[in-house]
Order: C-alpha cells, then structure tokens, then sequence
C-alpha cells in the first residue's frame, strides 16, 4: 500500500526537497528517507495495514509529524502543513 | 623424484584452494552493469585504512567512539551489567517485511519505533577526521525519477557499502520505481553543506538475487562503485564475519545521515547488541529514515569493523543486514 502525500508551507505553496519518513508503524520498515519533488508531493511504501507515524523535516521548518491508518489494499493520502520554525 | 612430485603437487592444491569462489544461491551477487567480479573467501576479517591525514578520533576503552557529549544512561547501566543481560533480550523477527497486518482498526498494533526511549544520538561536526569521513550521505534518484536520502560506508579504495533497497528499489507498488536505481551522489564526511571531500556521482551498482529477485529482507544488502579512489584519501572500515558470541557481546556503534535531523549532518548513536539470528543483528541504536546502508561497527584494538548493515526500524529494536561468510565474500568481491 501507498502512503502518498503533499508538502505545504504555512502560505500552501510546496514544499520541494522536504524529507518524509515513517518513524513507526507495524513490523519492521527500510530506514529511508524519501524526499518532496517540486511539487511537493512523495509517495512511500507502507508494506502492511496499520497505523504509521509519518515525519517531514525541511530547513526554515518545524518538523511536523502525521498519523496515517493503512488499510489493507487502499492506498492513504495525506497532507503535511508546515509551521515556521520559531 | 618424489619429493618434487609432491611438491608440484602441493602447489597445484594451492592454486585451487586460492581460486575466487562466488557465493551462491540467495547470496549470488549481481550488477546493474554487464560485468560482475567473481568472489574470494577468508576467514580473516578486512583491515580498516584511516586514509590521508586521518586526525583520527580517539576511542573509548569500552569500545564507543569518544565523543563530546555522548554518555547515555543505558549505555552506562548495559557497561555495568553481566553479558548475559544482552543477550536475554528478545528481539521480534523482522525476517518476514511484507507484514499482513489486519484489516480492521479494533486494539491497534504494537507500533514500531525506530528512535526507542531518549534519543541519544550526537552531532558529530569534525567529519573531515577519521573515522567520521569514512561515512558518506546519499542523495539516491530512482529510475522514477523520485529522491531519497541514505547513508554509505567505504570499505576500499572505490566501494561503499549500504543496504539493498538503497542500490535496488523492490515492491514499492509504484509504477516505473523499483529496480536499480539510476544514480547516486556520494558525499563523504558531510557537515551540513559542506562538503569536504567533495562529491563523486556513481550509476555502478551491486546487490544480491535474494534482495533483488525475491525482496527478502535477509539479503539487503548492497554496493556503490564510484569512478574514483576516494577511499584512499578518507580511509574505509574492516569488515568481518563473527560468531554469534562475538556479536552478543560486542557494542555496536552507527553513524549516519538522518532525515529527521537539519539536512546532511551526520548523527552518531552507540548500544550493547541486543540479540543475533543466522542473518540479521538485532540492536537498541537510534536511527531514522535516511541511516538506512549505515555501518554497524564494532572497535577492536583501535580498529573499525563493520558487522552488519542497517537496514531497518522495528518493535523494540532496529535492525541490520549480518555480515556473515557469503555476505564478506561479496563484500571482499566487490572492494577488489
């Protein structure tokens, strides 16, 4: 299943080249780090149905964590606002 | 007469024992590209190099990195415990990735977290000094076209060592994604933007048919090839395979590029191994996405040695790709 998902600044525009990873989720998940095109957009690779916790980080930014169920044999869709960093 | 047909054919023994042997089955390295190396075999772990100029870090007695600031408790309490307290920590078995899971959303799942309690990790700023530089960040294009951030590890002259799903994408579910990737920018001894050995674009790739046929998490592992010697100048780790009991009682330590941290800064973390199986170490080391491919090194006697690659978050430990015989013969195959 497919966690997909779209970047934004406080404003809405994209954010490109934000870093978007699960920091958990059920059994075990590869330790990498997908990051937003220009668009803002990523899509990652949840391997079961569950609930997954999902980071983004960007320079200039808080980072903002979201949490996305999977369910089994839908893909899920998520938006990420992101907050300046005070 | 005797004596020189013996000796001729103890040469001849020789010569065959000393012939490259390729592994086979799951662990039948393959090559994004038409030529692959063939194998060798032995039981001597690689030495490390420290490279040009190291200024190498020192190291403590209790086999971490000496580092400013880096004294967590539980590491503390793990130096003060018996060994056999490592070693009856249960860790779940993560062999199996594609975990099912339920359909439903009644009691949830454990969840998996791959930073487990207080996050002890540690800036490490002086990563032009050994062994810091040895340890370069990632910037992965997929054949989609699509990012991703990891983290290498010189083993030689010209190769990194990383995990498998780094060099080779496999059942991501999106279209025109999985397969060897398309290219990977090297940065060795990253600090933020700086860049202090420069870059090296690599599009050579190496990995195994168990990862990149069957996608079987025991086998993630995998190589980069850069068209120079870098490695002469940053150094590389040793690598070996070790018993089980060497493992159970060796410290692991882990420094890597993570997302979750300000871009490109290189994050060190160190534990007590928590437990071992046949293919995989099992350790409570914090990491996050983007340490992916990170070495998983014990020190001895002044030298770094990687044992495992880390490859991913789990329940209550992360975990890595062992290095184990086969996966040194490939490792020592692809140095060459």
């Amino acid at each position: 299943m497919l966690v997909a998902g779209v970047v934004k600044d406080p404003t809405g525009k994209p954010v490109a080249g934000a870093r978007v990873y699960f920091t958990s989720g059920p059994g075990g998940f590869p330790d990498i780090a997908g990051l937003t095109d220009e668009h803002g957009a990523f899509t990652l690779t949840a391997h079961g149905a569950g609930s997954y916790q999902l980071e983004c980080a960007a320079e200039g930014y808080a980072t903002a964590s979201v949490t996305v169920a999977v369910r089994s044999g839908q893909d899920a869709r998520v938006a990420i606002l992101l907050e300046s960093k005070k | 007469m005797a004596v020189k047909k013996k000796a001729r054919k103890a040469a001849t023994k020789t010569r065959k024992e000393a012939l490259p042997r390729t592994p086979t089955g799951l662990h039948t390295p393959v090559s994004n590209e038409a030529e692959e190396a063939t194998g060798g075999e032995t039981s001597e772990p690689q030495r490390p190099s420290e490279g040009v100029d190291p200024e190498t870090t020192p190291y403590r007695d209790s086999g971490i990195e000496d580092v400013s600031g880096f004294n967590p408790p539980r590491l503390r309490a793990a130096r003060g415990a018996e060994a056999e307290m490592a070693r009856l920590m249960v860790a779940p078995d993560v062999s199996g990735l594609k975990d099912i899971g339920e359909a439903s959303f009644g009691p949830p799942p454990p969840i998996a977290e791959i930073v487990h309690g207080p996050d002890d990790r540690v800036q490490i700023t002086s990563t032009s000094s050994y062994p810091w530089r040895v340890h370069a960040s990632l910037l992965i294009t997929a054949r989609d076209n699509s990012m991703w951030i990891g983290t290498g590890w010189f083993i030689g002259p010209h190769t990194l060592i990383t995990a498998g799903h780094v060099v080779h994408i496999k059942n991501s579910g999106v279209p025109g994604r999985d397969g060897w990737v398309k290219s990977i920018q090297v940065m060795p001894g990253r600090n933020g933007n700086t860049l202090p050995y420069g870059s090296v674009t690599s599009s050579s790739f190496r990995s195994v048919t168990g990862w990149t046929v069957n996608g079987d998490a025991n086998y993630d592992y995998g190589a980069i090839i850069i068209p120079t010697q870098l490695g002469n100048t940053v150094g590389w780790f040793g690598f070996g395979a070790y018993s089980d009991q060497t493992l159970q009682n060796a410290t692991g330590n882990i420094s890597g590029y993570p997302g979750d941290k300000p871009s490109g800064t290189q994050w060190y973390d160190a534990h007590k191994i928590a437990s071992v199986n046949s293919r995989k170490v099992f350790y409570d080391i914090d990491t996050a996405g983007g340490q992916s491919g990170s070495a998983v090194y014990r020190i001895v006697n002044g030298g770094r040695y990687g044992f495992a690659v880390h490859a991913y978050g789990g329940a209550t430990t992360n975990s890595g790709t062992r290095i184990t015989t086969p996966v040194f013969n490939n490792l020592l195959a692809w140095k060459a």
